[in-house]
């Protein structure tokens, strides 16, 4: 039974080798369950990518050459859910007492320059459309919900931005 | 002043009347009449010299700022562009940093100081920091001490300003900033008893007339500083005995009137101390970004020297035309500053050991960001008055990335001297945006840095070819019961007759037809005869909704031939186009500018991020899918010659007719490249999208750190194996199998031979077969 499972897999590998890899699956897709794991680099990130050298400028600095300064591929970093870089938490806390001094456009750069720091944090999005809401601008509160949605991944958010939008659909309706 | 006058002509008139005129010598009548005559002049000039003293003393142009560099742990970001963007900042490198802007570097740990800066949204205090980097990001970001910093924000790079007719530029300074030792070599070069005289010197007057007068002509000026001042900031600028009087006695009034701090402070800001093109560097706050890229602050004895010694001539003395000339009148000022025990004989020994430190010029004449200030510039026009602009000291902060700039516009040029070699007719443009806010991050007008002409990016407007498809594959994949990705499309010669005379006989690049081919294929190899069958099987007017919908504002043809990109739009106009694409289907402004603050630093304006759904986000996960083919097996695959392989891109390649444009647009998570490239005569280039313009792309491309793109699923996305060939569900590891995306529900209901008997089975099958 063993030995056949093991057959089995060996087959499978081999028609894996021979049929599936033209069509490269994980190049387009990263599944859902694990956003953690990404591609590994086929090439060691230590050596220089081939063809590449010849079209290298010299670095300006004195210092030793690097042969990955330039980085064309960075490892994603692993994006661990409702847990936030300190420099995008930084700027949420000062955009809720920008908030809570009701400086609206402040707190919308400060949030506009979280997301520039962190462009798919579905809750920046969040943050920006409640804000548009309380400055009585359904129609962006509304599409910047959106936005988010888009980005989502948490349940809770997901809820969160549809009630949001569902408000602000009725702020519109109320204007109209 | 006036007031106090007044009365002492009031006596004197009346003493006239009580007295008895007729007994006047003549003489003394005409004395009289020059005394009041004079009096009245007095009064004028007076007047004169106030006014313009009082309240704002020049127009200050507006500033426009880059976009100011954020430091965090995890930033993509490398040591070598985090010096590269230092640099440019004029911050010094040092073995140990001890200053604001300065700068040190040990392996993949540099030591910084920062400087501070008043930001829209608050002040950011300079500081002490450390980063470490590891395989293209920041590792840590610490204190000095080793405690962790959340985020810090360097200072904006200052990239240019709007500047009046007159072309002045300046950027005011108080005299608490001036550096030690800058005021006491320019007393000690220009006006040694400045303390002691009221405005003018008898004694330098004595000696500027005897040399004047053994040369036969005006050759010494004898002016104390506050004489120049007067002759800068009231009077022209011509040589004349009369004049010299007329500056003699405003400086006088001046000196009555102000402070010697003020008239101080007021000629370090006025004095010219250069030339760029038509702009005049005036002040010494301006004179030390223009030549060292410092703030004033930081200058050494020796820089401060060398902008006191440009005082005499600017131009003569020009330290980057002149170098050695410039040398000597430096060191001239520090021995003169020696002399006058400004510093001690060491110190000014050091100082004349240093060089000169100048900065290079960015692009000769011009400046490398000028393509991106013109589009800054149109939009303030657009918001403000010319006046405003000009005098205001408005600051502008816009999203331009320095170092983007610099790589788009290496890419370019690198790029064209390779292709086009010497054909110097050869030109192109490139836009780089934030695919996630639209920030435009670098904008390229010319093959040449720093050349102010025509702007490319802006206004060639010029055929998109096949950068048009993937509106005629969104128009169907809208509808998903009736399109997905494997959908089978014919791929034979047709012949649409337009008029009566005209007709239109789309060709494959590859002068082949592929009979039918799944969507995706179709797309990714960018077939143009199955694209002209899917679009007019769609229909034009849906095409052209969705190119509205995409964010293209111009004029479309009603013809077929929109479908293979008859439409033509100007680069930017493309990357707005293609950020609706790489937003996940949200339109959005590209935006140029972010904040107009006023000159105290309170905000006029906010230009916020404002987005509006276009296209369902399902639906953009089917185009991005079959764009990411293009890069990995299709059109754009030679991409990878040059990038890694894991890195994942999405982007499609156009050419037009007769090789007359060469396009590429593409997108990785944290920027979005537009590319286009051809001759402004409009003759053919034998450019390819792929062959030309994709190759200035991924050359930017390999400048990383660039963000790969994460297409993780999402609601209403389902991920299928299946047969493109026969468009069945099928089973991983089965022949041919495809992992692919569906709208919900639109996925194939019938399975392969495969996927009911087990790959295994199959693959024995195809063994024995």
């Amino acid at each position: 039974m063993l030995k056949r499972l093991q057959l089995k897999a060996a087959l499978g590998v081999a028609v894996l080798v021979l049929s599936g890899c033209a069509s490269h699956p994980e190049y387009y897709y990263v599944p859902e369950q694990d956003p953690g794991r990404d591609l590994k680099p086929e090439i060691e990130p230590e050596r220089p990518i081939p063809g590449a050298e010849a079209s290298q400028s010299k670095p300006e600095s004195q210092q030793p050459v690097d042969p990955e300064e330039h980085y064309s591929y960075v490892e994603p970093q692993p994006d661990v859910s409702g847990q936030r870089s300190g420099g995008v938490e930084s700027l949420v806390r000062r955009s809720e007492q920008s908030i809570g001094g009701q400086h609206y456009e402040e707190a919308v750069a400060l949030l506009e320059r979280a997301l520039r720091i962190a462009p798919n944090d579905a809750d920046l999005y969040y943050r920006l459309a409640s804000v548009r809401l309380q400055q009585g601008d359904p129609v962006q509160a509304e599409q910047l919900a959106r936005r988010g949605l888009s980005l989502s991944r948490d349940e809770q958010l997901h809820d969160d931005l549809e009630d949001l939008i569902a408000r602000a659909q009725a702020a519109k309706g109320d204007a109209g | 002043m006036k007031k106090r006058k007044s009365p002492q002509r009031g006596r004197r008139q009346r003493a006239a009347k009580d007295g008895s005129i007729r007994w006047m010598p003549l003489i003394t009548k005409l004395l009289c009449v020059g005394v009041v005559v004079g009096l009245f002049l007095l009064a004028y000039l007076d007047g004169a010299v106030v006014e313009r003293f009082e309240g704002k003393k020049w127009a200050i142009p507006a500033k426009v700022y880059a976009t100011p560099l954020e430091l965090y742990s995890g930033a993509p970001l490398t040591a070598d562009s985090l010096l590269r963007q230092l640099k440019l900042q004029g911050y010094q490198p040092v073995i140990d940093v001890r200053r604001a802007g300065q700068v040190s570097r040990a392996g993949d740990v540099i030591s910084l100081r920062s400087r501070g800066f008043q930001f829209a949204d608050g002040y950011e205090e300079a500081q002490p920091l450390r980063v470490a980097f590891s395989r293209g990001r920041i590792q840590s970001l610490t204190d000095y001490e080793g405690r962790p910093v959340d985020l810090a924000r360097l200072e904006p790079l200052l990239i240019g300003g709007i500047y009046p007719a007159n072309n002045e530029d300046r950027l005011l300074v108080k005299l608490e900033q001036l550096p030690r030792g800058l005021v006491s070599a320019l007393l000690a070069v220009e006006d040694r008893e400045f303390y002691e005289h009221s405005g003018v010197s008898p004694k330098s007057i004595g000696r500027a007339f005897l040399v004047n007068v053994s040369a036969g002509k005006v050759r010494q000026g004898g002016s104390t500083l506050t004489q120049q001042l007067v002759k800068n900031f009231y009077l022209n600028d011509q040589r004349s005995l009369a004049r010299k009087g007329l500056e003699a006695v405003m400086a006088l009034l001046l000196e009555m009137h102000y402070s010697k701090e003020e008239i101080l402070e007021t000629y370090i800001n006025e004095v010219h101390l250069g030339q760029q093109g038509r702009r005049a560097i005036h002040g010494f706050g301006l004179a030390s970004q223009f030549y060292f890229g410092q703030p004033i602050e930081e200058l050494s004895i020796a820089r401060a020297a060398l902008l006191v010694g440009l005082v005499k001539g600017a131009s003569y003395y020009n330290p980057r035309r002149h170098p050695e000339r410039a040398l000597q009148r430096r060191n001239l000022v520090i021995d003169q500053l020696v002399a006058q025990g400004g510093v001690s004989k060491r110190e000014g020994g050091r100082a004349k050991q240093q060089p000169l430190g100048v900065i290079k010029q960015s692009g000769g004449q011009g400046n490398l960001n000028s393509a991106y200030l013109d589009l800054v510039k149109r939009q303030l026009r657009r918001d403000y008055n010319e006046q405003d602009l000009t005098s205001e000291g408005l600051r502008i902060f816009t999203s331009l990335s320095p170092l983007m700039q610099q790589q788009a516009q290496k890419s370019l040029s690198k790029t064209l001297d390779n292709v086009a070699g010497n054909d110097r007719q050869m030109q192109g443009a490139m836009v780089v945006t934030s695919p996630a806010s639209g920030d435009v991050l670098a904008l390229v007008g010319d093959r040449q840095a720093g050349y102010a002409g025509f702007n490319r990016a802006l206004d060639a407007v010029r055929p998109i070819g096949s950068l048009v498809k993937p509106a005629v594959y969104l128009s169907a994949l809208e509808k998903p019961k009736e399109y997905t990705l494997i959908t089978p499309l014919i791929d034979e010669p047709l012949t649409v007759q337009l008029s009566r005379e005209e007709q239109w006989s789309p060709k494959n690049y590859d002068r082949k037809s592929h009979g039918m081919v799944p969507l995706h294929v179709a797309l990714s190899r960018s077939y143009n005869q199955s694209s002209a069958w899917l679009g007019l099987e769609i229909g034009v007017p849906q095409v052209q909704s969705v190119l509205r919908r995409l964010g293209v504002h111009r004029p479309l043809t009603d013809y077929p031939s929109l479908l293979l990109g008859a439409a033509s739009l100007s680069p930017l106009e493309v990357a707005a186009m293609y950020q609706t694409i790489a937003s996940g289907g949200f339109q959005m402004p590209l935006r140029s500018i972010r904040e107009v603050v006023d000159a105290e630093g309170v905000p006029l304006r906010r230009y916020p991020l404002s987005v509006q759904q276009a296209f369902s986000p399902p639906v953009m996960h089917l185009l991005q899918y079959a764009m990411m083919e293009v890069m990995k097996e299709g059109t754009g695959r030679s991409a990878y010659a040059v990038l890694r392989p894991e890195l994942r891109l999405a982007g499609k390649t156009g050419t037009t007719n007769d090789f007359r444009d060469s396009w590429f647009a593409g997108y990785s998570a944290d920027r979005l490249g537009v590319v286009w490239l051809g001759r402004d005569d409009n003759k053919p280039t034998h450019l390819t999208g792929s062959s030309g313009a994709l190759k200035v792309w991924r050359d930017f491309m390999s400048r990383g750190p660039v963000e790969s793109l994460r297409p993780v699923p999402i609601e209403g996305i389902d991920y299928h194996w299946v047969e493109p060939a026969s468009g069945k569900l099928s089973s991983e590891g089965c022949k041919g199998a495809r992992y692919m995306p569906f709208i919900e529900g639109s996925e194939p209901d019938k399975s392969s031979v495969c996927r009911v008997r087990g790959p295994v089975v199959d693959w024995f099958r195809s063994w024995v077969d």
